[in-house]
């Protein structure tokens, strides 16, 4: 591979930890520049405590929602694997890419293989049969929010149970050990937040949080193994591919993958769509007024507005070309979701928010191609029981400050403090 | 799978690697500059190195005038010979219990990128020894 070529850096910094501990609007403000004066960039690499290196090369940066649905969809050019390093913005240890990106760091035919053994469970028909237990949580979530006196932070007390439930019970993870892998789930996404670091150091946030979760993989796949059940992990114990079993340690960074993606997003998206109402009431009115004829194209509005996923990286395979510039073979490629998400030639005033918004062709769930978001029905389906039940039993929610969570990887919303029922 | 007969052994193939890794113009400074004085404890049977890569030095662990370890890596002495060969995934491996760190684990799996140039090198002597009994078929 070719990646010796001399690139000159852009001025826009998009690469430094202190431009990702900033809020999401004003990041934007870069990303709009990038889009309307250089929609193709090339930058310096993230900086990163993972694993510092000066000689780590730059990456092209793609902002506009027509480069990202390109390069998602030719995945034999902009490949994903583990032997190009994976999918993230800064570079991790193989050993952790092994062990936590599962399908997200490969390519065909392995990708393909191996996320059909859960592709399955995913289907809109899948999700509609599961339905009635989704509804069932947001309820007595909501019960619980109402049960407290009149003010909690939304994102433990709503955001993040939902998807947890939900997860929880379609991998099979024991009711007492939820928490626990939701935390740990939660801090895979949180390297760079000084909240997770604390004392140590963004590589022990990650690696104390993958010990919990291969702990727990390795207790459920010898558990399922002995004792089959209707659950995810039974599908893994039991699928082949390629003609053999998974390994314990295949099915671990699976289960790590489903734990992250079935926590991490949904949850944002939540949060992200619960202050947007809060500070469009307009908006919320006309949800709950009509609620059944608005909320699914309220809810890729949610997605879109959220952008849950703000990056993954693609590496070029041979030497192509973008916008007519030459990328060679080796060169990485980064796409910034948010940005495509708020690209004005795509979305009539991108930096609305509007419910009823039609078409709405986001990429909050991925740009299409082989790597789109294996749980887009199940989210959707989250967010419209959740939102359903928030907007008739609490109508008087009000939203106060977002604490928004440092790193380059989620767009995430920390805490989220609501009051009600005339609380304060 | 094999391992290691004794301390000697152990000094001979995993210091070994060190050694001539630390005699590469390319990848001494590198390994110098991680900073890390690394303590391989083994068991099965009981032998020990101490890797000071700071230092550009290799000790046995018996030996008293070894640096303090900054970070240190138990485990089987078969297990040793399989993770040099880069055969063993490191995060796996400490949560089943394979192997034990204690003390920096950043700087441990920061040094990753440089492991793996080691594998090659440690394959060769290996092979070089005629111990073809520890390789391990990818």
């Amino acid at each position: 591979m070719t990646t010796t070529e001399k690139r000159t850096h852009d001025p826009v910094d998009i690469s430094s930890l202190a431009f990702w501990s900033r809020p999401p609007d004003v990041r934007e403000e870069s990303f709009a520049l990038l889009r309307r004066e250089r929609p193709l960039s090339w930058h310096p690499p993230a900086e990163t405590d993972l694993l510092p290196d000066p000689d780590a090369p730059g990456f092209w940066a793609l902002v506009t929602h027509a480069d990202i649905t390109a390069v998602s969809r030719d995945a034999e050019t902009f490949a994903s694997g583990q032997q190009y390093g994976g999918v993230m913005l800064e570079d991790v240890p193989e050993d952790m890419l092994e062990g936590a990106h599962s399908i997200l760091a490969m390519d065909a035919p392995r990708h393909h293989r191996l996320r059909k053994v859960i592709s399955s469970v995913f289907t809109p028909r899948r999700v509609r049969r599961i339905e009635e237990q989704i509804a069932e949580q947001a309820r007595l979530i909501v019960d619980d929010l109402l049960a407290q006196p009149g003010s909690a932070d939304f994102v433990s007390a709503v955001s993040a149970r939902l998807p947890m439930w939900t997860i929880s019970e379609m991998i099979g993870i024991p009711e007492a050990r939820r928490q626990e892998v939701a935390d740990a789930a939660n801090a895979m996404v949180a390297w760079n937040d000084p909240d997770y670091i604390g004392d140590g150091d963004p590589m022990a946030v990650l690696l104390g949080s993958l010990m919990t979760l291969h702990t727990t993989s390795f207790e459920l796949s010898t558990a399922r193994r002995e004792e089959p059940a209707d659950d995810l992990m039974t599908a893994l114990v039991q699928a082949e591919v390629d003609g053999d079993a998974l390994t314990d340690e295949e099915i671990a960074a699976f289960f790590v993958l489903l734990c992250v993606a079935g926590n991490d997003t949904t949850r944002q998206t939540s949060s992200h769509a619960i202050l947007a109402l809060d500070r469009d009431p307009g908006q919320r009115r006309l949800l709950a007024a009509e609620f059944q004829e608005r909320i699914d194209p309220a809810v890729e509005e949610f997605v879109r507005w959220a952008s849950p996923v703000l990056t993954f990286r693609r590496t070029a395979t041979r030497d192509t070309e973008i916008r007519g510039q030459r990328i060679a073979a080796g060169e990485r490629v980064v796409m910034f979701y948010h940005s495509g998400n708020r690209d004005e030639s795509v979305f009539t005033d991108p930096h609305v928010f509007d419910i009823t918004r039609t078409p709405n062709p986001h990429v909050g769930f991925g740009g299409g191609g082989p790597h789109f978001c294996l749980g887009s029905h199940l989210a959707r389906a989250q967010l419209r029981s959740l939102f359903g039940e928030l907007l008739t039993r609490v109508p008087d929610l009000s939203v106060g400050e977002p604490e928004w969570l440092a790193g380059n990887f989620i767009n995430g919303i920390k805490r989220l403090p609501v009051t009600f029922g005339g609380g304060s | 799978m094999p391992g290691f007969a004794d301390e000697d052994e152990l000094y001979r193939y995993i210091g070994g690697i060190f050694e001539t890794a630390l005699a590469d113009p390319e990848l001494e400074p590198k390994l110098r500059g991680t900073g890390l004085v690394l303590r391989q404890q083994c068991t099965d049977p009981e032998a020990a190195l101490v890797i000071d890569l700071p230092g550009g030095a290799v000790w046995k662990g018996a030996d008293a005038a070894a640096p303090a370890p900054d970070a240190t890596m138990t485990m089987s002495t078969e297990t040793a010979n399989a993770y040099w060969q880069g055969t063993v995934n490191l995060t796996f491996a400490m949560a089943k219990g394979k192997v034990k760190v204690d003390g920096t684990v950043t700087k441990l799996l920061q040094l990753a990128p440089l492991a793996k140039k080691l594998f090659p090198v440690y394959v060769d002597r290996l092979r070089a020894d005629g111990r073809e009994d520890l390789l391990i078929s990818a």
